[in-house]
Protein backbone atom coordinates (compact mmCIF):
# COMPACT_ATOMS: atom_id res chain seq x y z
CA UNK A 1 0.00 0.00 0.00
CA UNK A 2 2.96 2.17 0.65
CA UNK A 3 4.70 1.67 -2.48
CA UNK A 4 1.65 2.45 -4.06
CA UNK A 5 1.90 6.31 -5.60
CA UNK A 6 -1.91 6.65 -6.16
CA UNK A 7 -2.38 5.28 -2.45
CA UNK A 8 -0.18 6.94 -0.69
CA UNK A 9 -1.30 10.58 -2.97
CA UNK A 10 -4.94 10.02 -2.70
CA UNK A 11 -4.59 9.12 1.12
CA UNK A 12 -2.51 11.73 1.52
CA UNK A 13 -4.96 14.33 0.18
CA UNK A 14 -7.62 12.45 2.32
CA UNK A 15 -6.01 13.20 5.78
CA UNK A 16 -4.93 16.97 4.57
CA UNK A 17 -8.66 17.68 3.62
CA UNK A 18 -9.67 16.33 7.20
CA UNK A 19 -6.63 17.83 9.19
CA UNK A 20 -8.09 21.90 7.14
CA UNK A 21 -11.22 20.92 8.46
CA UNK A 22 -10.43 20.26 11.88
CA UNK A 23 -8.25 23.16 12.50
CA UNK A 24 -9.84 25.82 10.30
CA UNK A 25 -10.74 28.42 13.00
CA UNK A 26 -6.50 28.14 12.71
CA UNK A 27 -5.84 27.92 9.16
CA UNK A 28 -8.32 30.28 7.68
CA UNK A 29 -6.98 33.92 6.99
CA UNK A 30 -10.46 35.62 7.67
CA UNK A 31 -13.50 34.50 9.39
CA UNK A 32 -15.64 32.65 6.79
CA UNK A 33 -18.77 35.61 7.05
CA UNK A 34 -16.83 38.28 7.41
CA UNK A 35 -16.25 40.77 4.09
CA UNK A 36 -17.63 43.50 2.38
CA UNK A 37 -20.23 44.17 -0.42
CA UNK A 38 -17.92 46.67 -1.96
CA UNK A 39 -14.49 44.17 -1.50
CA UNK A 40 -16.95 41.98 -3.68
CA UNK A 41 -15.79 39.34 -6.58
CA UNK A 42 -12.23 40.16 -6.08
CA UNK A 43 -9.59 38.39 -8.26
CA UNK A 44 -6.53 36.76 -6.92
CA UNK A 45 -4.45 38.77 -4.89
CA UNK A 46 -2.11 38.78 -1.75
CA UNK A 47 -4.72 39.43 0.96
CA UNK A 48 -7.44 36.89 -0.80
CA UNK A 49 -5.20 34.02 -2.59
CA UNK A 50 -8.74 32.85 -3.89
CA UNK A 51 -10.16 35.67 -4.24
CA UNK A 52 -13.53 36.88 -2.80
CA UNK A 53 -17.50 35.93 -3.54
CA UNK A 54 -20.03 38.46 -4.37
CA UNK A 55 -20.32 39.54 -0.55
CA UNK A 56 -16.42 40.29 -0.11
CA UNK A 57 -15.76 36.47 1.53
CA UNK A 58 -12.68 35.21 1.71
CA UNK A 59 -12.49 32.47 -0.57
CA UNK A 60 -10.27 29.96 0.78
CA UNK A 61 -11.48 31.04 4.26
CA UNK A 62 -15.17 29.69 3.22
CA UNK A 63 -13.75 26.88 1.96
CA UNK A 64 -11.88 26.04 4.92
CA UNK A 65 -14.60 26.33 7.20
CA UNK A 66 -16.91 24.68 3.96
CA UNK A 67 -14.65 21.56 4.79
CA UNK A 68 -16.22 20.83 7.69
CA UNK A 69 -19.63 20.69 6.78
CA UNK A 70 -19.08 19.35 3.71
CA UNK A 71 -17.16 16.37 4.99
CA UNK A 72 -19.48 15.85 8.46
CA UNK A 73 -22.58 15.14 6.80
CA UNK A 74 -21.34 12.05 4.37
CA UNK A 75 -18.95 11.28 7.79
CA UNK A 76 -22.09 10.60 9.70
CA UNK A 77 -23.97 9.15 6.47
CA UNK A 78 -21.42 6.46 6.37
CA UNK A 79 -20.87 5.88 9.86
CA UNK A 80 -24.91 5.45 10.34
CA UNK A 81 -24.68 3.76 7.14
CA UNK A 82 -22.42 1.16 8.14
CA UNK A 83 -23.65 0.58 11.99
CA UNK A 84 -27.44 -0.19 10.41
CA UNK A 85 -26.26 -2.22 7.60
CA UNK A 86 -23.43 -4.26 8.95
CA UNK A 87 -25.68 -4.89 12.00
CA UNK A 88 -28.49 -6.02 9.26
CA UNK A 89 -26.12 -7.85 6.99
CA UNK A 90 -24.49 -10.13 9.79
CA UNK A 91 -28.03 -10.85 11.27
CA UNK A 92 -29.63 -12.20 7.87
CA UNK A 93 -26.36 -13.78 7.15
CA UNK A 94 -26.65 -15.52 10.70
CA UNK A 95 -30.65 -16.12 10.76
CA UNK A 96 -30.57 -16.94 6.99
CA UNK A 97 -33.96 -17.91 6.35
CA UNK A 98 -37.12 -15.67 6.70
CA UNK A 99 -35.32 -13.18 8.47
CA UNK A 100 -32.86 -12.42 5.50
CA UNK A 101 -35.96 -12.62 2.74
CA UNK A 102 -37.21 -9.52 4.54
CA UNK A 103 -34.37 -7.35 4.90
CA UNK A 104 -33.09 -8.21 1.62
CA UNK A 105 -36.17 -7.49 -0.09
CA UNK A 106 -36.54 -4.29 2.02
CA UNK A 107 -32.81 -3.96 0.61
CA UNK A 108 -34.39 -4.09 -2.71
CA UNK A 109 -37.22 -1.53 -2.57
CA UNK A 110 -34.61 0.62 -1.17
CA UNK A 111 -32.29 0.82 -4.24
CA UNK A 112 -35.39 1.20 -6.13
CA UNK A 113 -35.34 4.74 -4.95
CA UNK A 114 -32.01 7.33 -5.76
CA UNK A 115 -30.85 8.90 -2.43
CA UNK A 116 -31.57 12.32 -3.73
CA UNK A 117 -35.37 11.79 -3.85
CA UNK A 118 -35.25 10.37 -0.42
CA UNK A 119 -33.61 13.21 0.64
CA UNK A 120 -36.12 15.54 -1.23
CA UNK A 121 -38.85 13.77 0.19
CA UNK A 122 -37.44 14.47 3.88
CA UNK A 123 -36.38 18.19 3.66
CA UNK A 124 -39.94 18.60 2.51
CA UNK A 125 -41.46 17.12 5.84
CA UNK A 126 -38.91 18.26 7.90
CA UNK A 127 -37.73 21.48 6.59
CA UNK A 128 -33.75 22.11 4.77
CA UNK A 129 -30.61 21.73 7.42
CA UNK A 130 -28.30 18.83 8.14
CA UNK A 131 -30.21 16.36 9.62
CA UNK A 132 -33.07 15.69 7.21
CA UNK A 133 -30.79 15.24 4.10
CA UNK A 134 -28.13 13.28 6.16
CA UNK A 135 -30.99 10.78 7.66
CA UNK A 136 -32.37 10.33 4.41
CA UNK A 137 -29.72 9.65 2.56
CA UNK A 138 -28.23 7.64 5.52
CA UNK A 139 -31.36 5.22 4.66
CA UNK A 140 -30.67 5.25 0.38
CA UNK A 141 -27.04 4.18 1.55
CA UNK A 142 -27.59 1.54 4.06
CA UNK A 143 -28.83 -1.23 1.82
CA UNK A 144 -25.23 -0.72 -0.41
CA UNK A 145 -23.37 -1.24 2.57
CA UNK A 146 -25.54 -4.21 3.78
CA UNK A 147 -25.54 -6.20 0.34
CA UNK A 148 -22.12 -6.29 0.23
CA UNK A 149 -21.38 -7.42 3.70
CA UNK A 150 -24.21 -9.44 3.64
CA UNK A 151 -22.55 -12.01 0.85
CA UNK A 152 -19.12 -11.78 2.50
CA UNK A 153 -20.57 -12.79 5.71
CA UNK A 154 -22.63 -15.62 4.66
CA UNK A 155 -19.52 -16.84 2.95
CA UNK A 156 -17.43 -16.41 6.08
CA UNK A 157 -20.24 -17.98 7.96
CA UNK A 158 -20.29 -21.24 5.78
CA UNK A 159 -16.06 -21.60 6.50
CA UNK A 160 -15.16 -24.06 8.69
CA UNK A 161 -13.81 -21.73 11.49
CA UNK A 162 -17.19 -20.59 12.66
CA UNK A 163 -18.06 -24.66 13.30
CA UNK A 164 -15.30 -24.94 15.29
CA UNK A 165 -16.81 -21.74 17.39
CA UNK A 166 -19.93 -23.62 17.34
CA UNK A 167 -18.06 -26.59 19.28
CA UNK A 168 -16.34 -24.39 21.38
CA UNK A 169 -19.48 -23.51 22.93
CA UNK A 170 -19.68 -19.79 21.77
CA UNK A 171 -23.07 -18.25 21.93
CA UNK A 172 -23.78 -16.63 18.39
CA UNK A 173 -23.77 -12.59 19.33
CA UNK A 174 -20.36 -13.72 20.03
CA UNK A 175 -19.20 -15.52 17.12
CA UNK A 176 -21.01 -12.42 15.07
CA UNK A 177 -18.95 -9.83 16.67
CA UNK A 178 -15.48 -11.52 17.21
CA UNK A 179 -15.34 -13.99 14.18
CA UNK A 180 -17.66 -12.90 11.33
CA UNK A 181 -17.43 -9.09 12.16
CA UNK A 182 -13.34 -9.03 11.58
CA UNK A 183 -13.06 -11.33 8.77
CA UNK A 184 -15.92 -9.09 6.87
CA UNK A 185 -14.15 -5.64 8.53
CA UNK A 186 -11.71 -5.48 4.92
CA UNK A 187 -14.33 -5.34 2.85
CA UNK A 188 -16.36 -2.87 4.79
CA UNK A 189 -14.01 -0.50 4.91
CA UNK A 190 -13.23 -0.26 1.19
CA UNK A 191 -17.10 -0.36 0.47
CA UNK A 192 -17.55 2.69 3.33
CA UNK A 193 -14.74 4.74 1.48
CA UNK A 194 -16.13 4.43 -1.76
CA UNK A 195 -19.44 5.16 -0.35
CA UNK A 196 -18.07 8.41 1.29
CA UNK A 197 -17.60 10.05 -2.03
CA UNK A 198 -21.20 9.23 -3.36
CA UNK A 199 -22.43 10.30 -0.29
CA UNK A 200 -20.58 13.52 -0.50
CA UNK A 201 -22.08 14.39 -4.34
CA UNK A 202 -25.39 13.53 -2.90
CA UNK A 203 -24.78 15.84 -0.56
CA UNK A 204 -23.39 18.33 -2.39
CA UNK A 205 -26.17 18.61 -4.53
CA UNK A 206 -29.28 18.47 -1.88
CA UNK A 207 -27.06 21.51 -0.83
CA UNK A 208 -26.49 23.17 -4.60
CA UNK A 209 -30.10 22.73 -4.70
CA UNK A 210 -30.73 24.74 -1.82
CA UNK A 211 -32.23 21.81 0.08
CA UNK A 212 -29.79 21.17 2.93
CA UNK A 213 -27.72 23.60 5.16
CA UNK A 214 -28.69 27.25 4.21
CA UNK A 215 -26.67 30.54 3.73
CA UNK A 216 -24.81 32.46 5.17
CA UNK A 217 -22.96 29.01 6.19
CA UNK A 218 -19.97 27.80 4.33
CA UNK A 219 -20.63 24.37 2.32
CA UNK A 220 -19.01 23.80 -0.72
CA UNK A 221 -22.06 22.45 -2.65
CA UNK A 222 -24.24 25.68 -1.36
CA UNK A 223 -21.31 27.79 -2.45
CA UNK A 224 -21.00 26.11 -6.05
CA UNK A 225 -25.22 27.73 -6.17
CA UNK A 226 -24.52 31.09 -4.65
CA UNK A 227 -21.39 31.84 -6.89
CA UNK A 228 -23.28 30.76 -9.96
CA UNK A 229 -24.91 34.00 -10.77
CA UNK A 230 -21.38 35.88 -10.74
CA UNK A 231 -20.09 33.75 -13.23
CA UNK A 232 -22.19 35.71 -16.36
CA UNK A 233 -19.82 38.43 -14.71
CA UNK A 234 -16.79 37.22 -15.21
CA UNK A 235 -16.10 36.02 -11.66
CA UNK A 236 -16.13 32.41 -11.74
CA UNK A 237 -13.84 32.19 -9.26
CA UNK A 238 -16.42 30.85 -5.85
CA UNK A 239 -18.15 27.91 -8.02
CA UNK A 240 -15.02 27.10 -9.63
CA UNK A 241 -12.95 26.54 -6.05
CA UNK A 242 -15.75 24.82 -4.41
CA UNK A 243 -16.97 22.21 -7.10
CA UNK A 244 -13.09 21.57 -7.84
CA UNK A 245 -12.88 21.38 -3.99
CA UNK A 246 -16.13 18.79 -4.17
CA UNK A 247 -14.56 16.90 -7.24
CA UNK A 248 -10.79 16.44 -5.64
CA UNK A 249 -12.18 14.88 -2.36
CA UNK A 250 -14.52 12.63 -4.09
CA UNK A 251 -12.09 11.47 -6.83
CA UNK A 252 -9.29 11.24 -3.74
CA UNK A 253 -11.67 8.60 -2.03
CA UNK A 254 -12.70 6.69 -4.66
CA UNK A 255 -9.41 6.07 -5.89
CA UNK A 256 -8.11 5.42 -2.40
CA UNK A 257 -11.25 3.05 -2.13
CA UNK A 258 -10.16 1.07 -5.28
CA UNK A 259 -6.93 0.46 -4.09
CA UNK A 260 -8.08 -0.72 -0.81
CA UNK A 261 -10.89 -3.03 -3.12
CA UNK A 262 -7.32 -3.98 -5.16
CA UNK A 263 -4.89 -4.89 -2.43
CA UNK A 264 -7.65 -6.94 -0.78
CA UNK A 265 -8.50 -8.95 -3.94
CA UNK A 266 -4.87 -9.74 -4.27
CA UNK A 267 -5.00 -10.98 -0.37
CA UNK A 268 -8.13 -12.90 -0.97
CA UNK B 1 -20.06 -41.77 28.50
CA UNK B 2 -21.28 -41.78 24.69
CA UNK B 3 -23.84 -43.86 23.92
CA UNK B 4 -25.40 -44.11 19.97
CA UNK B 5 -28.19 -45.74 19.97
CA UNK B 6 -29.74 -46.70 16.71
CA UNK B 7 -28.56 -43.61 15.01
CA UNK B 8 -29.54 -42.78 11.66
CA UNK B 9 -29.34 -39.58 9.99
CA UNK B 10 -30.75 -38.17 6.78
CA UNK B 11 -29.33 -35.64 4.50
CA UNK B 12 -30.06 -34.24 1.58
CA UNK B 13 -28.13 -35.26 -0.97
CA UNK B 14 -28.18 -33.85 -4.73
CA UNK B 15 -31.37 -32.33 -4.30
CA UNK B 16 -32.93 -35.67 -2.71
CA UNK B 17 -33.21 -36.19 1.33
CA UNK B 18 -31.16 -39.44 1.64
CA UNK B 19 -30.28 -42.03 4.36
CA UNK B 20 -26.21 -41.44 4.96
CA UNK B 21 -26.44 -43.47 8.31
CA UNK B 22 -28.22 -46.73 9.34
CA UNK B 23 -28.73 -47.69 12.53
CA UNK B 24 -25.30 -47.17 13.99
CA UNK B 25 -25.36 -48.55 17.49
CA UNK B 26 -22.34 -47.75 19.67
CA UNK B 27 -20.75 -46.40 22.61
CA UNK B 28 -18.30 -45.20 24.68
CA UNK B 29 -16.98 -45.74 28.61
CA UNK B 30 -15.91 -43.45 30.43
CA UNK B 31 -11.97 -43.06 29.54
CA UNK B 32 -11.87 -45.35 26.76
CA UNK B 33 -10.90 -44.66 23.25
CA UNK B 34 -12.96 -46.07 20.46
CA UNK B 35 -11.68 -45.42 16.54
CA UNK B 36 -14.01 -45.21 14.17
CA UNK B 37 -12.91 -46.21 10.94
CA UNK B 38 -13.74 -46.24 6.81
CA UNK B 39 -12.90 -45.20 3.78
CA UNK B 40 -14.26 -41.83 2.66
CA UNK B 41 -18.03 -41.80 2.94
CA UNK B 42 -18.64 -44.36 5.08
CA UNK B 43 -20.39 -41.88 7.31
CA UNK B 44 -17.76 -41.79 10.15
CA UNK B 45 -17.21 -38.03 10.18
CA UNK B 46 -21.24 -37.66 9.77
CA UNK B 47 -21.62 -39.56 12.97
CA UNK B 48 -19.07 -38.18 14.70
CA UNK B 49 -20.54 -34.76 14.28
CA UNK B 50 -24.01 -35.73 14.83
CA UNK B 51 -22.67 -36.78 18.35
CA UNK B 52 -22.03 -32.50 19.19
CA UNK B 53 -25.25 -31.75 16.54
CA UNK B 54 -22.80 -29.96 13.88
CA UNK B 55 -24.71 -30.85 10.94
CA UNK B 56 -26.44 -29.21 8.34
CA UNK B 57 -29.75 -27.63 9.86
CA UNK B 58 -31.47 -29.93 6.60
CA UNK B 59 -30.59 -32.76 8.63
CA UNK B 60 -32.86 -34.76 10.33
CA UNK B 61 -31.15 -37.30 13.18
CA UNK B 62 -32.71 -40.42 14.03
CA UNK B 63 -32.32 -42.73 16.89
CA UNK B 64 -30.58 -41.66 20.15
CA UNK B 65 -27.48 -40.01 21.07
CA UNK B 66 -26.62 -40.04 24.95
CA UNK B 67 -23.32 -38.27 26.78
CA UNK B 68 -23.95 -39.29 30.14
CA UNK B 69 -26.78 -40.49 30.34
CA UNK B 70 -28.29 -37.59 28.77
CA UNK B 71 -30.36 -37.21 25.22
CA UNK B 72 -28.15 -34.48 22.96
CA UNK B 73 -31.08 -34.45 20.34
CA UNK B 74 -33.45 -33.15 23.26
CA UNK B 75 -31.27 -30.67 24.42
CA UNK B 76 -31.97 -27.05 24.09
CA UNK B 77 -29.31 -24.30 22.58
CA UNK B 78 -28.62 -23.21 25.99
CA UNK B 79 -28.48 -27.04 27.38
CA UNK B 80 -26.26 -27.63 23.90
CA UNK B 81 -24.08 -24.52 24.61
CA UNK B 82 -23.39 -25.87 27.67
CA UNK B 83 -22.65 -29.24 26.53
CA UNK B 84 -19.90 -27.76 24.14
CA UNK B 85 -18.40 -25.40 26.77
CA UNK B 86 -17.82 -28.00 29.40
CA UNK B 87 -18.24 -31.67 28.71
CA UNK B 88 -17.14 -32.07 24.89
CA UNK B 89 -14.21 -30.77 22.97
CA UNK B 90 -13.81 -31.76 19.27
CA UNK B 91 -10.37 -31.76 17.36
CA UNK B 92 -11.02 -30.99 12.79
CA UNK B 93 -9.33 -32.48 10.55
CA UNK B 94 -7.79 -29.05 8.58
CA UNK B 95 -6.80 -26.94 11.52
CA UNK B 96 -6.33 -24.15 9.22
CA UNK B 97 -9.61 -24.01 8.27
CA UNK B 98 -11.09 -24.60 11.61
CA UNK B 99 -9.12 -21.64 13.31
CA UNK B 100 -9.92 -17.83 12.81
CA UNK B 101 -7.38 -16.48 10.00
CA UNK B 102 -7.65 -12.69 11.66
CA UNK B 103 -7.52 -13.58 15.14
CA UNK B 104 -4.70 -14.32 17.11
CA UNK B 105 -3.80 -17.79 18.48
CA UNK B 106 -4.24 -16.75 21.79
CA UNK B 107 -7.14 -14.99 21.60
CA UNK B 108 -8.18 -18.32 19.73
CA UNK B 109 -6.85 -20.66 22.76
CA UNK B 110 -8.60 -18.21 25.37
CA UNK B 111 -11.99 -17.55 24.48
CA UNK B 112 -13.47 -20.95 25.39
CA UNK B 113 -11.77 -20.30 28.89
CA UNK B 114 -13.32 -16.42 29.41
CA UNK B 115 -16.37 -17.45 28.22
CA UNK B 116 -16.88 -19.90 30.99
CA UNK B 117 -16.27 -16.77 33.22
CA UNK B 118 -12.13 -16.89 33.61
CA UNK B 119 -10.25 -13.67 33.62
CA UNK B 120 -7.79 -13.42 30.52
CA UNK B 121 -5.16 -13.48 32.82
CA UNK B 122 -6.04 -16.66 34.25
CA UNK B 123 -6.97 -18.31 31.01
CA UNK B 124 -3.60 -17.57 30.09
CA UNK B 125 -1.68 -19.10 31.95
CA UNK B 126 -3.78 -22.49 31.99
CA UNK B 127 -3.22 -21.97 28.03
CA UNK B 128 0.37 -21.45 28.58
CA UNK B 129 0.67 -24.71 30.16
CA UNK B 130 -1.24 -26.88 27.94
CA UNK B 131 0.72 -25.61 24.64
CA UNK B 132 3.81 -26.79 26.94
CA UNK B 133 2.18 -29.77 27.35
CA UNK B 134 1.21 -30.60 23.52
CA UNK B 135 4.74 -29.71 22.90
CA UNK B 136 5.65 -26.18 22.18
CA UNK B 137 7.58 -24.23 24.13
CA UNK B 138 7.84 -20.96 23.27
CA UNK B 139 4.05 -20.33 24.36
CA UNK B 140 4.35 -16.45 25.36
CA UNK B 141 5.79 -15.70 21.06
CA UNK B 142 3.06 -18.26 19.32
CA UNK B 143 0.13 -17.08 21.23
CA UNK B 144 0.83 -13.40 19.80
CA UNK B 145 1.22 -15.17 16.12
CA UNK B 146 -1.71 -15.58 13.92
CA UNK B 147 -2.23 -18.49 12.28
CA UNK B 148 -0.93 -18.51 8.98
CA UNK B 149 2.58 -18.03 10.75
CA UNK B 150 2.03 -21.07 12.42
CA UNK B 151 2.58 -25.16 10.46
CA UNK B 152 0.10 -27.26 10.15
CA UNK B 153 1.57 -29.41 12.21
CA UNK B 154 2.11 -26.44 15.16
CA UNK B 155 -1.78 -25.44 14.34
CA UNK B 156 -3.10 -28.94 15.70
CA UNK B 157 -1.28 -29.12 18.40
CA UNK B 158 -2.69 -25.50 18.78
CA UNK B 159 -6.21 -27.13 18.33
CA UNK B 160 -5.72 -30.37 20.96
CA UNK B 161 -4.52 -27.68 23.20
CA UNK B 162 -7.48 -26.06 22.92
CA UNK B 163 -9.72 -28.54 23.23
CA UNK B 164 -7.83 -29.98 26.12
CA UNK B 165 -8.08 -26.53 27.80
CA UNK B 166 -12.21 -26.44 28.37
CA UNK B 167 -11.41 -30.03 30.02
CA UNK B 168 -13.65 -32.35 28.42
CA UNK B 169 -15.34 -35.72 29.21
CA UNK B 170 -15.55 -36.34 25.74
CA UNK B 171 -13.17 -36.07 22.57
CA UNK B 172 -14.57 -35.71 19.33
CA UNK B 173 -10.87 -36.25 16.61
CA UNK B 174 -12.40 -36.10 13.38
CA UNK B 175 -9.28 -37.28 11.35
CA UNK B 176 -6.81 -35.03 13.24
CA UNK B 177 -3.72 -35.91 11.94
CA UNK B 178 -4.65 -36.49 8.17
CA UNK B 179 -4.11 -33.12 6.40
CA UNK B 180 -0.30 -33.61 8.74
CA UNK B 181 3.00 -35.05 6.91
CA UNK B 182 3.95 -38.07 8.28
CA UNK B 183 5.92 -37.61 10.50
CA UNK B 184 4.25 -34.73 12.09
CA UNK B 185 1.31 -36.69 12.32
CA UNK B 186 2.82 -39.28 14.70
CA UNK B 187 4.29 -36.74 16.61
CA UNK B 188 1.00 -35.33 17.03
CA UNK B 189 -0.47 -38.52 17.47
CA UNK B 190 1.59 -39.42 20.08
CA UNK B 191 1.17 -36.37 22.02
CA UNK B 192 -2.26 -36.55 21.96
CA UNK B 193 -2.86 -39.88 23.23
CA UNK B 194 -0.40 -39.31 26.12
CA UNK B 195 -2.14 -36.27 26.82
CA UNK B 196 -5.84 -38.72 26.39
CA UNK B 197 -4.68 -41.13 28.76
CA UNK B 198 -2.81 -38.73 31.66
CA UNK B 199 -6.23 -36.87 31.37
CA UNK B 200 -8.60 -40.11 31.12
CA UNK B 201 -10.46 -38.84 28.61
CA UNK B 202 -13.13 -40.55 26.44
CA UNK B 203 -12.09 -40.19 22.42
CA UNK B 204 -14.05 -41.05 19.75
CA UNK B 205 -11.39 -41.17 17.18
CA UNK B 206 -12.26 -41.16 13.59
CA UNK B 207 -9.78 -41.83 11.17
CA UNK B 208 -9.23 -44.06 7.96
CA UNK B 209 -6.03 -45.46 9.10
CA UNK B 210 -7.32 -48.91 10.51
CA UNK B 211 -3.14 -49.16 12.36
CA UNK B 212 -3.57 -45.89 13.66
CA UNK B 213 -6.78 -46.10 15.19
CA UNK B 214 -5.50 -49.88 16.64
CA UNK B 215 -2.36 -48.52 18.22
CA UNK B 216 -3.94 -45.13 19.83
CA UNK B 217 -7.85 -46.90 20.75
CA UNK B 218 -9.05 -49.48 23.07
CA UNK B 219 -11.55 -50.46 20.67
CA UNK B 220 -12.23 -50.22 16.82
CA UNK B 221 -15.74 -49.56 15.52
CA UNK B 222 -15.74 -49.82 11.13
CA UNK B 223 -17.85 -48.37 9.17
CA UNK B 224 -19.47 -49.01 5.54
CA UNK B 225 -21.76 -47.43 3.41
CA UNK B 226 -23.37 -46.10 6.51
CA UNK B 227 -23.60 -49.09 8.74
CA UNK B 228 -21.39 -50.13 11.20
CA UNK B 229 -19.99 -53.68 9.97
CA UNK B 230 -17.57 -54.30 12.97
CA UNK B 231 -17.08 -53.54 16.58
CA UNK B 232 -14.33 -55.15 18.09
CA UNK B 233 -11.00 -54.95 21.05
CA UNK B 234 -8.05 -53.02 18.80
CA UNK B 235 -5.89 -55.92 20.85
CA UNK B 236 -7.49 -58.11 18.54
CA UNK B 237 -7.79 -56.96 15.29
CA UNK B 238 -4.67 -57.45 13.76
CA UNK B 239 -5.07 -61.70 14.77
CA UNK B 240 -8.63 -61.83 13.96
CA UNK B 241 -10.64 -59.08 12.06
CA UNK B 242 -14.16 -60.68 12.38
CA UNK B 243 -16.04 -58.75 8.80
CA UNK B 244 -14.05 -59.57 5.60
CA UNK B 245 -14.05 -55.50 5.05
CA UNK B 246 -11.97 -55.20 8.07
CA UNK B 247 -9.48 -57.96 6.65
CA UNK B 248 -9.72 -56.72 3.80
CA UNK B 249 -8.56 -52.84 4.94
CA UNK B 250 -5.82 -54.87 7.01
CA UNK B 251 -4.52 -56.45 4.05
CA UNK B 252 -4.27 -53.50 1.08
CA UNK B 253 -2.17 -50.78 3.79
CA UNK B 254 0.88 -50.69 1.95
CA UNK B 255 4.15 -52.20 4.05
CA UNK B 256 7.47 -50.84 4.20
CA UNK B 257 8.39 -54.92 4.84
CA UNK B 258 6.80 -56.43 2.13
CA UNK B 259 7.96 -54.48 -0.86
CA UNK B 260 8.01 -57.09 -3.53
CA UNK B 261 4.56 -57.77 -3.04
CA UNK B 262 1.63 -56.07 -5.40
CA UNK B 263 -0.38 -53.51 -3.21
CA UNK B 264 -3.68 -55.80 -3.01
CA UNK B 265 -6.38 -53.39 -3.21
CA UNK B 266 -10.18 -54.35 -2.49
CA UNK B 267 -12.20 -55.03 -6.05
CA UNK B 268 -15.01 -52.56 -6.85
CA UNK B 269 -15.35 -49.04 -5.31
CA UNK B 270 -16.97 -48.29 -1.77
CA UNK B 271 -20.42 -47.64 -1.61
CA UNK B 272 -22.51 -45.05 -1.15
CA UNK B 273 -24.86 -45.17 1.91
CA UNK B 274 -27.57 -44.38 -0.43
CA UNK B 275 -26.67 -47.10 -3.21
CA UNK B 276 -26.61 -50.05 -1.29
CA UNK B 277 -29.29 -53.19 -2.26
CA UNK B 278 -31.29 -55.72 0.06
CA UNK B 279 -28.62 -57.59 1.00
CA UNK B 280 -25.43 -57.20 3.23
CA UNK B 281 -23.48 -53.55 2.10
CA UNK B 282 -20.49 -55.14 1.52
CA UNK B 283 -21.58 -58.35 -0.27
CA UNK B 284 -20.60 -56.35 -3.78
CA UNK B 285 -17.06 -56.54 -3.25
CA UNK B 286 -16.95 -59.52 -0.91
CA UNK B 287 -14.74 -62.21 -1.32
CA UNK B 288 -17.04 -64.44 0.48
CA UNK B 289 -20.37 -63.49 -0.82
CA UNK B 290 -23.07 -65.71 -1.16
CA UNK B 291 -26.61 -65.90 -2.03
CA UNK B 292 -27.82 -65.27 1.28
CA UNK B 293 -25.35 -62.20 1.45
CA UNK B 294 -26.70 -60.76 -1.67
CA UNK B 295 -30.70 -61.16 -0.08
CA UNK B 296 -30.30 -60.37 3.57
CA UNK B 297 -28.63 -58.18 5.75
CA UNK B 298 -26.44 -59.29 8.35
CA UNK B 299 -27.72 -58.13 11.74
CA UNK B 300 -24.81 -56.93 14.15
CA UNK B 301 -24.17 -60.08 16.64
CA UNK B 302 -22.25 -60.44 19.12
CA UNK B 303 -19.49 -62.98 18.06
CA UNK B 304 -16.56 -63.43 20.82
CA UNK B 305 -15.72 -60.25 22.15
CA UNK B 306 -16.53 -58.03 19.56
CA UNK B 307 -19.36 -57.36 17.02
CA UNK B 308 -19.91 -57.66 13.50
CA UNK B 309 -22.55 -57.55 10.84
CA UNK B 310 -21.62 -60.87 8.98
CA UNK B 311 -23.68 -64.02 7.95
CA UNK B 312 -20.93 -66.03 7.49
CA UNK B 313 -18.15 -64.91 9.98
CA UNK B 314 -18.14 -68.44 11.63
CA UNK B 315 -17.69 -70.65 8.81
CA UNK B 316 -15.11 -67.79 7.11
CA UNK B 317 -13.05 -68.28 10.31
CA UNK B 318 -13.30 -71.72 9.59
CA UNK B 319 -12.40 -71.77 6.02
CA UNK B 320 -9.36 -69.84 6.33
CA UNK B 321 -7.50 -71.62 8.96
CA UNK B 322 -5.02 -68.53 9.25
CA UNK B 323 -5.62 -65.35 10.53
CA UNK B 324 -7.96 -63.71 8.86
CA UNK B 325 -5.50 -61.23 7.68
CA UNK B 326 -4.83 -60.53 3.79
CA UNK B 327 -7.56 -62.90 2.81
CA UNK B 328 -9.89 -60.44 0.82
CA UNK B 329 -6.89 -59.59 -1.29
CA UNK B 330 -5.85 -62.64 -2.63
CA UNK B 331 -8.48 -63.52 -5.46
Amino acid sequence: MLRDPIAVASGLFILAIVVVAAFAPFLAPYPPDAGSILTGNEGVSAAHWLGTDSFGRDLLSRLIYGARLSLLGPALIIAISTVVGTTLAIAAAWFGGWFDQVVSRIADILFAFPGLIFAMIAVAMFGTGLVAPVIALSISYTPYLMRVVRSAAIRQRALPYVSACYVEGLPGWRICLRHLLPNVAAILLVQATLSFGYALVDLAAVSYLGLGVQPPTAEWGLMVSEGQSAILAGHPQESLAAGMMIILTVVAFNLFGERLAARQAVED
Amino acid sequence: MLELDALAVDLIVQGRRRRVIHEVSLAVAVGEAVGLVGESGAGKSITCRAVIRLLPPSATIHGDIRIQGRSVLAMDPAELRALRLRDVAMIFQDPRAHINPVRTIGNFLVEALTERGQTRAAAEQVVTGLLAAVGITDAARRMRQYPHELSGGLLQRVMIAAALAIEPKLLLADEPTTALDVTTQSDVMLNLDAQRRERGLAMLFVTHDLELAAAVCDRIAVMYAGYLVEDSPAATLHARALHPYTAALLASRPSASARSKRLTAIPGRPLSAFEVGAGCVFASRCAFAQDRCQAERPALRQVGAGRVACHRVEEIHAEVSAPTSGTAGHD
